[in-house]
């Protein structure tokens, strides 16, 4: 086990805590971008839905993880983001290096107005009133009329960026990669700065957070606005990947695996984001792929999937609240620290009184 | 050397010559197919029995020694009825088990996002277990569709009731979405052609449960006849509350209701429900010869009742089946489809319905069939229904 002095301020806010961990993470980004050499196009397109998925991901961990408001709305930011690079590509034309940031900023702007109005409920309230959003959002779009194709939905434009065909499975992985990578780095460096510690403290004790001076439905509504923003780009993303979009595809269903994606993968944390994201994404196609060897009773049979599904869930819910990236601390943990591991380490120490006339 | 060389870079060409007149999912002793249905989602009902179906045919057709030698794989994915979930089951359709054609796969939205995947792969969508317009147009080589439409759907069946009987105050109630908007533009359609109107509208979502509203607003209306432009439990629903309500119109719907659970609702309360059809739904006791025993073999292998969309599954392979068979032993996209188009004269051998296909004309059935519970079950009233 390393460990490290610390010499100056500016040592916690680095992006890398040293070198080896640098040179980890380079690593993971060189392999990810020599994909397209080494992987067909049937895993390059899973992964690239990976990455869309962790990006969302990541939104609701700002959200939920970072600011700890519950979203179950969050499919709703995502539709948002899809119907409006969708007509801004299709009805207006406007090229896809200018949609995509637009996008980010409607749904953005949707999510903020969101946040506002429930920058004063909490827990199961919150739940509620984020809920309906995606309700009502679902049915506007149903009922947009021509505006939005109504509920036969619209079909999504050609990737094309700066005059280049994005035809190919390795092209769109690699815009897909490219887009993640600056999620992710986007999110680190938000964690480092003024906003990313008031939306913790917010998260941890309003009441102590407005007491150090920080404004609390502002970071709330900002929380919102982040998280809507970066929905609404893997929405954009994923339209691509669809071809096409109906009010359907981003019902209640889509929020509520978004939300599980976030819970499996360990809340509060980055990584637990992108490690969601690959649970929610690829454990339908290795279910798939290991049907094959599996007794045709059971392989056919419907619901098999939701089965190991659900009780995957329930065995993170029951034994693992920290997720598969908690899961990985631990065993991290474990190995460098061998032989003095006490499972009392991951304990927190410090816990705030919630009271709900304190909140 | 230079012999050697000139006999390798030969060998070399043939060899990817042979590789690309190779079909993909076809390979000397078997033919590879893909669905992509619903088994656990809100649509199961329609997905595990279209599954069996399918897999039943495949396994009596290799049980018979294959088509020209090579036998049939049908590959299943589940897609909860999801489109992200179909979006990735007809990747690794396509890509991993290379299918030689998609057949029988369950959903509007999925469908039409899977679409220009097929397209692109040069594969051909065969029979979606959806009636939406778009799995026919635009025309396209590729395409093929077993249903008519649900906008014909309703046109004949507006137009069937208009000629027998007549009414005078016609009314849509209808579910909110895309399947809903598009049975109800059939019912004003055909409205037009005699120069009338839908005298009242009302539109539920699928999750409704308390249909009084929609009844009420449709009994002062005065309807006369109601379609029910919508889905499985909202016919029953609405049907229920109106027997309740005293509201005693003529019922018609589509064909997605016609399931026995529809039928059996409410204790004989569904007797006098129309729907128009463009698939027979028989019945063990009714049912006659060949017909009769595939029910019967079904019902042996899966000890159940051989639901109406387990003979559309049977019946989808068995096409496939016939046109593969006219191909002959080099089997390619191009003449497989040459060979359905030339499919004119084909008889479904559950119930007995036409089927053809033309260059211009990839929709299968020709005429509808209109069905009527009777004593909580469904009987064929009348046959060749069109517009």
């Amino acid at each position: 086990m390393r460990v490290l002095f610390r010499k100056s301020y500016l040592q916690d806010i680095r992006l890398f805590r040293d070198g080896v961990q640098a040179a980890w993470y380079g690593g993971f980004l060189a392999l990810a971008l020599s994909a397209p050499l080494w992987l067909d196009g049937y895993f390059l397109d899973e992964l690239a839905l990976v990455y869309i998925y962790a990006i969302a991901g990541l939104g609701l961990m700002i959200l939920t993880g970072f600011s700890g408001q519950v979203s179950f709305g969050q499919a709703a930011f995502v539709a948002i983001g899809a119907y409006a690079h969708t007509i801004l590509m299709g009805r207006y034309g406007l090229p896809f290096v200018l949609s995509l940031p637009a996008t980010a900023l409607v749904a953005g702007l949707a999510g903020a107005a969101v946040g506002r109005v429930c920058s004063r409920m909490h827990g199961l309230y919150l739940a509620i009133a984020t809920l309906s959003v995606a309700i009502v959002t679902e049915r506007l779009l149903g009922g947009g009329g021509a505006f939005t194709g109504g509920h036969r939905g619209l079909p999504v434009p050609e990737m094309t960026i700066l005059g280049l065909a994005m035809d190919d499975s390795w092209k769109t992985y690699l815009v897909n990669l490219t887009l993640f990578t600056g999620a992710i780095l986007l999110t680190r460096n938000l964690l480092r700065t003024r906003s990313g510690r008031a939306l913790i403290a917010v998260r941890d004790s309003e009441v102590s957070a407005r007491a150090l001076g920080v404004n609390v439905a502002f970071f709330k509504t900002w929380a919102f606005f982040l998280s809507a923003a970066f929905a609404g780009v893997a929405g954009a993303m994923l339209a691509h990947a669809f071809y096409y979009v109906t009010p359907e595809v981003f019902g209640m269903n889509e929020s509520i695996r978004l939300l599980l994606m976030v819970v499996v993968g360990g809340l509060g944390t980055i990584h637990g984001a992108v490690f969601g994201a690959f649970f929610i994404v690829l454990l339908p196609t290795v279910l798939s792929l290991i049907k094959v060897w599996l007794p045709a009773a059971i392989a056919q049979s419907g619901g098999f999937d939701s089965l190991i599904f659900g009780l995957i869930l329930l065995v993170f819910i029951l034994f693992e609240p920290d997720g598969l990236y908690g899961r990985w601390q631990k065993v991290h943990h474990f190995f460098s620290v061998f032989p003095m591991y006490k499972k009392r380490g991951f304990q927190r120490q410090k816990t705030f009184l919630k009271t709900e006339r304190l909140r | 050397m230079n012999h050697f060389a000139k006999a390798l870079t030969l060998a070399a060409m043939m060899a990817a010559g042979v590789t690309q007149a190779q079909t993909q999912g076809v390979s000397d002793d078997k033919i590879v197919l893909g669905t992509f249905t619903d088994l656990s989602g809100p649509l199961a009902v329609w997905g595990v029995p279209e599954q069996k179906g399918m897999r039943m045919r495949v396994e009596e057709i290799n049980a018979d020694g294959g088509i020209n030698g090579r036998m049939l794989e049908l590959v299943v994915e589940d897609t909860q009825y999801q489109v992200p979930r179909a979006m990735q089951a007809a990747n690794k359709l396509l890509r991993r088990d290379k299918v030689f054609a998609m057949v029988g796969s369950l959903g509007t939205p999925e469908n039409l996002a899977v679409m220009p995947q097929l397209m692109e792969a040069n594969v051909p969508s065969l029979f979606p277990m959806t009636a939406a317009v778009e799995m026919v147009e635009p025309l396209s080589p590729l395409k093929y569709a077993f249903f008519r439409s649900y906008p014909e759907q309703f046109r004949a069946a507006t137009a069937y009731f208009h000629d027998n009987g007549g009414f005078k105050t016609p009314c849509v109630a209808q579910i909110a979405n895309e399947a809903g908007e598009s049975m109800a533009a059939g019912v004003h359609e055909q409205l037009e052609v005699y120069g009338m109107k839908v005298a009242a509208t009302t539109e539920h979502s699928a999750t409704e449960t308390d249909m009084v509203s929609s009844v009420t607003t449709l009994k002062n209306a005065g309807c006369d006849i109601v379609f029910l432009a919508g889905s499985v439990k909202d016919t029953i629903l609405i049907v229920l509350t109106s027997r309740k309500l005293g509201f005693d119109p003529i019922f018609v719907t589509g064909m997605v209701p016609y399931m026995d659970a529809v039928a059996g609702a409410g204790e004989g309360a569904m007797d006098g429900l129309y729907l128009v059809s463009p698939f027979v739904y028989v019945d063990v006791a009714s049912a006659e010869g060949k017909s009769k025993e595939i029910v019967e073999a079904y019902e042996a292998k899966y000890s159940e009742k051989m639901a109406p969309q387990a003979q559309l599954g049977y019946i989808f392979i068995d096409m496939v089946k016939t046109a593969l068979e006219k191909v002959g032993p080099e089997v390619t996209v191009e003449k497989f489809t040459a060979a359905l188009e030339g499919m004119t004269d084909y008889v479904d051998p559950i119930g007995g319905q036409h089927v053809s296909f033309g260059p211009e004309d990839h929709q299968g059935v020709e005429t509808l069939i209109l069905a009527r519970v009777e004593g909580g079950k469904w009987t064929v009233a009348a046959r060749g229904l069109d517009y």
